[in-house]
């Protein structure tokens, strides 16, 4: 009896929620006071969803969702790109990768003929020595771009195979369906390169044998040479190169004794995994949304409700967690202007990548157009009054 | 370090202000619904709607208006404690100075102070660098029974 009412009830639901599903035609977000969200979208190997809620003066979460082809022809090799980069001291590192780091790969996949490894790797590297000449540049005239940087977090998905590569704190996590029980089981697919990690302090150790200051214990968090909580990045060319770490530069960011080695590294850490036909979503997401979400109450999240919406749905329920840390209520959170707000919590990117099995293996373009969509943000300068309701930085199909 | 010869003169300037404006402001603390304090132990509980919540150093509650944030001196407190101690996303914010202090901060918003006071207070607060504020830098014996006006209408 009560079986027949579920059914029923779920037989009325179905055409909403699938109504939604294909409300994604347009690659353009919307925005929503200071949180930015595109509910539904398809890429390559199925649908995505998208969120971004700004917390900073100006947004230093950048992130990006490439669809198609991957190389610079469009012969292929097809298939989507992920990135979501969370900046640190100021937009431009984060805002560079994203005008940059996919077109590298881009490049190098062409000369590859494939994606691999191998093109993730140059790719990154490409984009960390372009900031640095930028940074080379610029000094003159804006030293303090020199301490700013950016983690960096990629997924390819193409023939099957997803390539994750990661720099800095933010992490992506598969949502893997369990045939026996039907249960969404979450699957880490990146480590964080965060001084709070006892290995991360050993490896910066083994790096750096001669000076026991190389990570400090600051007020409950531990940070490299007292300043930093991440320990690969692109960007923060001052902990990089001593000829960056000097006057004009801000005193705080001076370090006492010039160094020889790089103190920070842009070498991502690149793992590669064969999609399953059980494997359903990947969550990529800055650590503003791990900071108050498990891995496993998000995939819960995402798999316990419509597809459509996913990402903005994740984005607040790590915003009603962190309003109840502040004791205060989630209505009054979303209030607070950006600027004051990064004291009640952090920016926040959200990237929600459906493996649709029929399409994860495809190797064929037929019929798919090339799809670019970026997290979008208030993009006004610094010194302008409270933000107002306009979409900034959609994408374009 | 923060200068009490400086402190002392945005007191006294306040003071005058308190003086003119004291007639026309006169809640009984216990029924203003500005802001309230109690120790952090009776805490875990969310606030009104329309509110948010500090802690100070000395671990007391301060439940304050969201229109609170738009203070100049307030988010000036708000950086400080970025710079203190980071900015943390496990618990409540704590500001970087005591309960008296911050009472005074309330007293001073809550009163709509004049322009120049706040500049000033924000210059000191400046100056004084990263270091804690504490009230007892006000506890000049000069003004001492004039602390007690201050806060306690």
């Amino acid at each position: 009896m009560l079986s027949e009412l579920m059914n029923f009830l779920r037989a009325c639901f179905r055409p909403r929620s699938k109504r939604y599903v294909h409300t994604g035609s347009d690659s353009g977000g919307r925005q929503d006071g200071l949180l930015w969200y595109k509910d539904s979208g398809q890429h390559f190997n199925g649908e995505f969803s998208m969120a971004v809620v700004q917390a900073n003066n100006l947004l230093e979460d950048q992130s990006q969702i490439e669809s198609g082809s991957l190389s610079s022809h469009e012969s292929g090799p097809y298939g989507t790109f992920v990135g979501v980069y969370d900046g640190h001291g100021g937009p431009e590192t984060s805002r560079y990768i994203n005008d940059h780091l996919f077109q590298h790969l881009k490049r190098f996949t062409s000369e590859q003929q494939s994606i691999s490894a191998d093109v993730i790797r140059k790719a990154f590297q490409a984009t960390e020595e372009g900031f640095l000449s930028l940074v080379t540049r610029q000094w003159p005239m804006k030293p303090q771009i020199a301490a700013v940087g950016s983690c960096c977090l990629v997924g390819v998905v193409s023939g099957g195979t997803l390539y994750v590569a990661n720099l800095g704190d933010s992490r992506a996590v598969l949502g893997r369906a369990v045939k026996a029980t039907g249960e969404v089981l979450s699957i880490q697919l990146s480590a964080e390169h965060n001084a709070s990690i006892e290995s991360v302090r050993q490896e910066l150790h083994a790096l750096h044998p001669d000076d026991s200051q190389i990570v400090v214990l600051k007020h409950n968090v531990w940070r490299v040479k007292g300043l930093i909580q991440v320990s690969r990045s692109i960007g923060d060319v001052y902990l990089k190169k001593a000829e960056f770490n000097r006057e004009p530069l801000y005193a705080k960011f001076r370090l006492r004794e010039p160094f020889k080695r790089p103190i920070l590294s842009a070498e991502p850490a690149i793992t590669v995994h064969q999609l399953k036909p059980h494997d359903q979503f990947i969550i990529f997401a800055s650590d503003g949304l791990w900071e108050h979400l498990s891995n496993q109450e998000a995939v819960d999240i995402v798999q316990n409700h419509p597809r459509s919406g996913s990402a903005k749905r994740l984005v607040k329920a790590a915003l009603q967690e962190s309003a109840k840390k502040r004791e205060m209520r989630y209505s009054d959170l979303k209030k607070i202007d950006r600027g004051v707000r990064r004291h009640f919590h952090d920016d926040i990117t959200v990237i929600v990548v459906f493996l649709d099995s029929n399409h994860v293996s495809r190797a064929s373009s037929a019929k798919f157009q090339n799809l670019s969509v970026r997290g979008g943000g208030i993009t006004l300068p610094p010194n302008t009054l409270a933000p107002c309701g306009t979409p900034t930085e959609a994408g374009s199909t | 370090m923060i200068s009490p010869k400086k402190l002392l003169k945005i007191v006294r300037k306040w003071q005058k202000v308190a003086a003119l404006n004291g007639r026309k402001i006169s809640f009984p603390r216990a029924h203003h619904e500005g802001y309230t304090t109690m120790t952090s132990s009776s805490s875990s509980t969310v606030v009104d709607k329309g509110h948010f919540v500090v802690y100070t150093t000395d671990e007391r509650r301060f439940v304050m208006p969201l229109a609170y944030l738009n203070d100049n001196i307030l988010r000036e407190l708000f950086k400080m404690s970025e710079q203190e101690f980071g900015l943390s996303s496990h618990g409540p914010i704590t500001l970087p100075c005591d309960a008296i202090f911050m009472e005074y901060v309330v007293t001073l918003i809550r009163r709509g102070v004049t322009k120049d006071l706040e500049k000033a207070l924000i210059r000191s607060i400046d100056n004084s660098g990263c270091s804690l504020i504490s009230s007892s830098n006000f506890h000049d014996e000069r003004i001492a029974g004039q602390q007690f006006l201050v806060c306690g209408f």
